[in-house]
């Protein structure tokens, strides 16, 4: 299944190497129908400590959210103050 | 230690200069900034004054770290009391002036009385002088600097009002180096009633620390392992804008005075937008990231727009324009008010005049009229002098409570509290009003892990978020640095040449937050000012991640008193004397 | 060595001028740093420039003892020679030469090939170019 991933702020520059910038985003390919948020971050080689949250299909989902062909994933770093 | 250990007094009814001691013991236990300033601000002030008269004081406090390599520790702090809530203040600002106050020699600056004639107060080492500013008086903040930066040979840290702090407005912030402001709870205000135009410092002295060879060791390891790092570079590569996504996505985004909090425009007002237009970064003293985004459009320029303003000005108000943001947000730094409160007030003018309430002449998205709206608001024309007053004020005047978004007379931040219950008790609980300074839960529970709809163990994450942040702005490190409470024991001790734990810390951050709460049951206020408005209450989101949702008013009831239980006060939410006494008060 | 400034990379933070300062003289203090950093709003626009030592050698010619010299690209100080007339303050274009209250004379000498100001800038605006002299 597809997914297509949109990292944000600092965490931008993790998808560098993936051809894309935050704007567009880019899709990741996996194997199986279903994979966890973890297996995402793992993926993208992100620790999930420097996430602050994510959001799947516009909607902020916990982080053991299960995730399946055509959902888009926005990832947030985790900020301290705003 | 790093003091210089000299506070400067000014008298401006008087005209006298006096050159004290720091209170070493206050220090001891307050540190500087936003803990030493409200300490001063307790001690020396007696009850029930008016803000805007003689009696008031202000305060200007730095920390341990300023003057030093401490990274992020460039910032300055006001205390006093606000005119706008009767509440105690306590504002920050960045820029120079904090680092030139501690070279020209003192820890902080109080400012007392009430000059006749308006003035300046300028600052070099130890010479001190009052001079007149009448020719400076109705001058923007913008023009004001300008003048003032060609008598001056160095480049000294100039304060200085506009019309609006002039004139008293409530929404009046205090400006420095043209785009920075400290601006909320109308310190603006408390300046101008002293007919002090500016003030300009600067220093040569050097600030000494006792072990140097171990704090250039610790801060270079720290810059680069804590700092440079995942966790807080998105506020170098893109500022606050990051946040707008963020509040977006999560359903938090104040849309159109609070009746949503998602907005179809946030694409057009995020990071991404910012981005295009090409800002040149600009840091304050020693910060090793640099959060400022400077932008020219046209006639415009702003450090900015910052998320609150992107969220206050643009989305609360129906404006997807970012041109039209920056124009509103220069205007409002050019004549000297609050960005914040400025967007909150638009927005409830237009929600009143949409719902034929009262008919302030602007709808949402009137972009013409909007633009309009600071200079009227700061120079007190028209409509604006009613405007001014606030929210509370022009609800008690003509209804609309419901949705008037403020809580103890000071406007509502970026964060919709039916999106995020932390967020409600902390803007309810916050010792100078509706504020997202006092502490900042929502990073850890709607944009981080923890569940936002339950009230759930949100009292101790309220109090931990406070403070967090009361110890974080007493040693003055800057909100953008996601610094531990390890890393702040690690760098207090090296710089005060003691052990200071952890333990010490959080004991210090309670006693902080429990002086200012002092001084608000000292002026008489109740517990059932810790509250939020109506619409959180009943009116629920329609969009996003909490659709549907309110912040149900019992639900907040229970959090509130679990609040006051954790934090050992009464059920009145007054601290009691074993607290007190248990905090060395 | 020269030393130059990346304008469209520095935030003007200072970490440099209070690094040297506090190298040299064990103190935190930019007027006393032999490098100056200016980021500020003139007329409320962004300016940023930056002073180094450029290796003019005014200071070595105004010096009445030889106790400045300049080799392999950076200057350096005997300080023992250095009689403390100031001269050399006098003489530098851009002040960044101190004689601190103790009598040391200040200057910028590369610290001895790696420049601090170079290794602490946080974002490498701070550019050293090895040159031929």
């Amino acid at each position: 299944m597809v997914v297509r991933i949109r990292m944000h702020g600092s965490l931008a520059r993790h998808l560098a190497g993936e051809g894309a910038d935050s704007g567009n985003g880019i899709t990741i390919t996996f194997p199986q129908k279903e994979v966890s948020i973890a297996q995402v971050f793992s993926r993208l080689r992100i620790s999930e400590e420097v996430v602050g949250f994510v959001a799947v299909n516009g909607v902020r989902a916990a982080k053991d959210t299960w995730v399946t062909d055509e959902d888009e994933i926005a990832i947030f770093p985790s900020v301290t103050g705003g | 230690m790093s003091y210089t250990g000299k506070v400067l007094r000014v008298n401006l009814c008087t005209g006298d200069v006096t050159k004290e001691s720091l209170n070493q013991n206050w220090a001891e236990k307050y540190f500087g900034g936003k803990g030493l300033g409200v300490k001063y601000l307790y001690e020396e002030l007696r009850e029930g004054i008016d803000p805007l008269s003689s009696a008031n004081k202000l305060i200007l406090t730095t920390g341990p770290f300023t003057g030093t390599v401490v990274p992020c520790s460039g910032r300055l702090t006001f205390a006093a009391k606000s005119p706008a809530t009767g509440t105690m203040l306590d504002s920050s600002i960045g820029g120079r002036f904090a680092t030139q106050l501690k070279f020209a020699g003192y820890d902080v600056l109080i400012i007392e009385g009430q000059a006749e004639n308006p003035v300046c107060l300028v600052i070099h080492d130890d010479k001190i002088e009052i001079r007149d500013a009448t020719r400076l008086w109705g001058k923007s903040i913008f023009e004001t600097e300008s003048q003032l930066e060609e008598e001056f040979e160095r480049e000294p840290g100039i304060l200085s009002i506009g019309p609006a702090g002039e004139k008293l407005v409530y929404i009046a912030c205090i400006g420095t180096e043209y785009y920075r402001q400290a601006a909320r709870c109308g310190i603006g205000a408390v300046m101008g009633s002293k007919k002090l135009k500016a003030i300009v410092c600067s220093g040569s002295n050097d600030v000494t620390v006792p072990d140097m060879p171990g704090l250039l060791k610790l801060v270079k390891r720290l810059i680069w392992e804590d700092v440079l790092t995942d966790a807080n570079l998105g506020i170098y590569i893109d500022g606050t804008p990051q946040i707008v996504d963020m509040s977006n996505t999560a359903g938090v985004l104040p849309t159109r005075n609070f009746q949503d909090g998602v907005f179809e425009g946030a694409s057009k007002i995020n990071a991404e937008a910012i981005r295009r237009l090409q800002p040149r970064k600009k840091a304050c003293p020693a910060c090793a990231l640099g959060c400022g985004n400077y932008i020219r459009i046209g006639n415009s320029a702003v450090e900015g727009p910052e998320y609150e303003t992107l969220a206050l000005v643009g989305s609360n108000c129906g404006v997807d324009d970012i041109e039209a943001i920056i124009r509103f947000n220069a205007e409002c730094d050019d004549v000297g008010i609050d960005t914040i409160s400025a967007g909150n007030i638009v927005g409830f003018a237009m929600e009143m005049t949409e719902r034929g309430i009262k008919d302030f002449g602007i709808r949402f998205g009137d972009i013409e009229t909007y633009l309009k709206m600071p200079r009227l608001i700061g120079c007190q024309e028209g409509m604006g002098e009613e405007l001014s007053r606030g929210v509370r004020y022009l609800a008690e005047k003509y209804g609309g409570g419901e949705f008037a978004m403020e809580v103890k007379g000071l406007e509502l931040p970026g964060y919709d509290p039916r999106g995020s219950w932390s967020m409600g008790l902390a803007y309810a609980t916050a010792n100078r009003g509706g504020c997202h300074m006092g502490g900042f839960p929502i990073a850890s529970e709607a944009f981080g892990d923890i569940d936002p709809f339950t009230i759930e163990g949100k009292a101790k994450l309220t109090i931990d978020s406070q403070h967090y942040n009361a110890i974080k702005f007493s040693l003055v490190l800057c909100d953008f640095w996601a610094v531990s409470l390890e890393t702040m024991s690690e760098l207090i001790s090296c710089v005060w040449g003691r052990e200071v734990s952890v333990a010490e810390l959080k004991k210090a951050a309670e006693r902080i937050w429990n002086i200012g709460r002092l001084f608000n049951v000292r002026e008489g206020f109740k517990a059932g000012e810790d509250t939020l408005p109506d619409r959180i209450f009943t009116d629920p989101l329609k969009s996003g991640t909490p659709a549907g949702r309110v912040l149900p008013r019992d639900q907040f009831d229970a959090m509130l008193r679990e609040y006051y239980q954790l934090r050992g006060w009464d059920s009145n939410g007054i601290p009691t004397p074993e607290k007190l006494k248990e905090l060395d008060m | 060595m020269k030393l130059l400034l990346d304008i469209e990379k520095c935030t003007g933070c200072g970490i440099c001028e209070l690094v040297c300062s506090a190298v040299k003289g064990g103190v935190f203090n930019p007027e006393m740093a032999c490098l100056k950093i200016h980021s500020r709003y003139a007329k409320g626009d962004l300016v940023i420039r930056g002073e180094f030592c450029d290796l003019c050698l005014e200071c070595a010619e105004a010096c009445p003892t030889g106790a400045i010299t300049s080799e392999n690209g950076s200057l350096s100080v005997d300080q023992e020679s250095c009689s403390e007339c100031g001269l050399c303050v006098d003489a530098c274009p851009y002040g960044i030469i101190h004689l601190s209250p103790s009598g040391r004379l200040f200057i910028c000498d590369r610290c001895g090939g790696s420049p601090e100001c170079v290794s602490w800038c946080p974002h490498e605006a701070i550019k050293k170019e090895e040159s031929a002299t």
